[in-house]
């Protein structure tokens, strides 16, 4: 049931996986995605956290380090599976979308 | 805390699922020139005097922080971090809630998933808001379950049952409501976060904090007036009153244990969806039970003994000398009423008879009373229980038509003269009272004064004569 929750990602998850490609600090994720928009997407500091634990807890990402209050994550192969999945969708989507809206 | 010009302390309520108010007021404070310093006790705000400022607040729940922390806890401090890399500044936290501010007019807000925001909102809302008041109305099913199996005569009557199912009916009602009114915007707001809007502000607070405190000052007035009453009565049951109390404040901290067993096995929204179906019927039928008891049981409640005279088909007062004298016993506190008549034998068994059929009479040993002894002034004798009650109005009236000569209903026949033993007990005017002893497997249970009159007084063998017995058989040796 949790992972139905996760077959179609929310944008904002969707960034969160994409940073944690390679291994970063979870607190630079937010700077990450704005970024990576160009600020189109705003993640704010709670969804984040709480998504970062939920991630864990589904074996989407992994801890490789924690310094301090600071924790490092990367993504896991599930994770990418995951990733991948919404990618996939979302070509679907733009597929569909040029064919039928010429 | 000190409080002086430059310190001020505002007790208020904060409502997860209306946080923005607070915010709002934070930052109308901060614009008046006070700052939030901390919070305690989760409602006193603590501020300080300052620059009058144009600030941005949050107020966010922490799903990890629970209600009883007392200090902020790893894990918030991880999330604080995370806060304060978007520009929030950390004031404190209280209970699962934390405090910021920012100047920053560009910092995103916390939490920017309104579907994620509004979880939040549910999981912190879950024990007080769901599951207390459903474990509440459970409770008070269970003590009108509990009544109803109980002795139906003693229901209306008496202080105790009748306060007491007064205040779970007022309780029930605030609760539900409460309920209602929570699940109605947990509607609203599921559907507003499908539509991808903000999670609505809840406006309509049924004053919560209000209630539950009313209520609980209520519980406990009604449990030092009862134990207060059963004192008089020497009734032991009502001692464990205090203790329903004690239990309905440990509901709180069973509401938080379920909430977070809950979340532990995962029931998921279906499962509380499930409860919330379960809830609304449950509500409606403690009330609505409620109130038919106490309507039906206090419109019926003359009918009733009618009925019950009806059966027994004899009139019992008529002129006899009414005496009425309090009996405490582990069961009920009452009064025993005494009426005295000439009443044959057979009368006697084929009413024992009907009476015995109804089960709220008790059994009564096999009556019979010595022939052909000159002291027994009657043929046969009887008498009656009448259930009281606590109520003076009530008892009061019972007094009155009782003298009037109006019927009653009768719960048990307590008459046992198989092992009585006589005895002179006092002397009046220059007669001989004597006495009948009970005995009971070699105790003495009652002590029966027989007057020339017709009049019986139960005198508990354990107690001596009162000034009103002394009276009344003066009186009846008078005649």
């Amino acid at each position: 049931m949790a992972r139905a929750k996760y077959k179609t990602l929310t944008e904002q998850m969707f960034y969160i996986l994409i940073c944690l490609k390679t291994e970063c600090c979870g607190i630079d994720i937010m700077e990450m995605v704005a970024e990576m928009t160009d600020g189109r997407v705003v993640l704010g500091p709670g969804t984040l956290y709480t998504l970062l634990g939920d991630f864990m807890k589904q074996g989407f990402i992994k801890e490789t380090a924690v310094e301090g209050r600071k924790r490092s994550y990367v993504l896991t192969d599930s994770g990418r599976d995951v990733l991948k999945e919404e990618y996939e969708r979302l070509k679907a989507q733009v597929v569909d979308y040029e064919r039928n809206m010429p | 805390m000190k409080e002086d010009v430059n310190h001020k302390k505002v007790n208020r309520a904060v409502q997860y699922d209306n946080l923005e108010a607070m915010a709002r007021y934070l930052e109308k404070m901060a614009k008046d020139g006070w700052m939030l310093e901390k919070v305690s006790s989760s409602t006193q705000f603590h501020f300080v005097k300052s620059e009058p400022k144009e600030l941005r607040f949050a107020v966010e729940i922490f799903s990890e922080g629970s209600e009883f922390d007392t200090h902020t806890i790893d894990s918030n401090l991880e999330y604080v971090e995370y806060c304060k890399k978007a520009g929030w500044n950390f004031i404190c936290s209280a209970g699962k809630i934390d405090y910021f501010y920012t100047e920053d007019k560009n910092a995103p807000e916390i939490e920017s998933d309104p579907k994620m925001k509004l979880q939040a909102i549910e999981k912190a809302q879950r024990p007080m808001k769901l599951i207390f008041p459903i474990l509440f109305i459970c409770m008070g099913l269970g003590y009108l379950a509990m009544q109803l199996t109980m002795n139906l005569n003693t229901m209306e009557t008496s202080f105790f049952h009748f306060s007491g199912m007064l205040l779970w009916t007022f309780a029930g009602t605030l609760y539900a409501v409460q309920l209602i009114s929570y699940l109605i915007w947990r509607g609203k707001a599921r559907k507003a976060v499908k539509n991808g809007e903000k999670v609505p502000a809840n406006k309509k607070n049924f004053g919560f904090y209000g209630a539950y405190a009313f209520i609980l000052i209520c519980g406990i007035l009604h449990s030092v007036i009862t134990v207060w009453v059963g004192l008089q009565y020497q009734e032991t049951i009502v001692f464990m009153i205090p203790f329903i109390w004690i239990f309905i404040l440990l509901l709180v901290f069973l509401s938080y244990g379920l909430s977070s067993f809950a979340e532990k096995i995962k029931m998921g929204r279906t499962a509380y969806k499930v409860i919330s179906m379960a809830v609304l019927p449950i509500c409606f039928t403690a009330i609505l039970t409620n109130i038919i008891i106490i309507v039906v049981f206090s419109m019926n409640g003359e009918r009733d003994s009618r009925r019950r005279i009806d059966a027994m088909d004899m009139k019992v007062f008529g002129d006899s000398e009414v005496f009425v004298r309090h009996e405490g016993s582990n069961h009920h506190w009452g009064h025993f009423l005494l009426c005295f008549d000439q009443y044959t034998l057979e009368a006697h068994n084929a009413d024992r008879e009907k009476m015995l059929k109804d089960e709220n009479y008790q059994k009564t040993g096999v009556y019979q009373i010595p022939d052909g002894e000159e002291h027994v002034p009657v043929t046969y004798t009887w008498h009656f229980d009448v259930y009281q009650t606590g109520i003076p109005a009530i008892y009061n009236r019972i007094l009155k038509e009782a003298k009037a000569g109006k019927d009653y209903r009768m719960l048990s026949i307590r008459f046992d003269y198989d092992k009585a033993v006589r005895e002179p007990a006092l002397e009046v005017n220059g007669i001989t009272v004597m006495t009948y002893e009970e005995n009971y497997d070699g105790d003495v249970l009652y002590r029966y004064l027989i007057t020339d009159a017709d009049t019986i007084i139960n005198a508990r063998c354990d107690e001596a004569l009162t000034a009103d017995e002394m009276t009344v058989i003066e009186k009846s040796f008078m005649r």
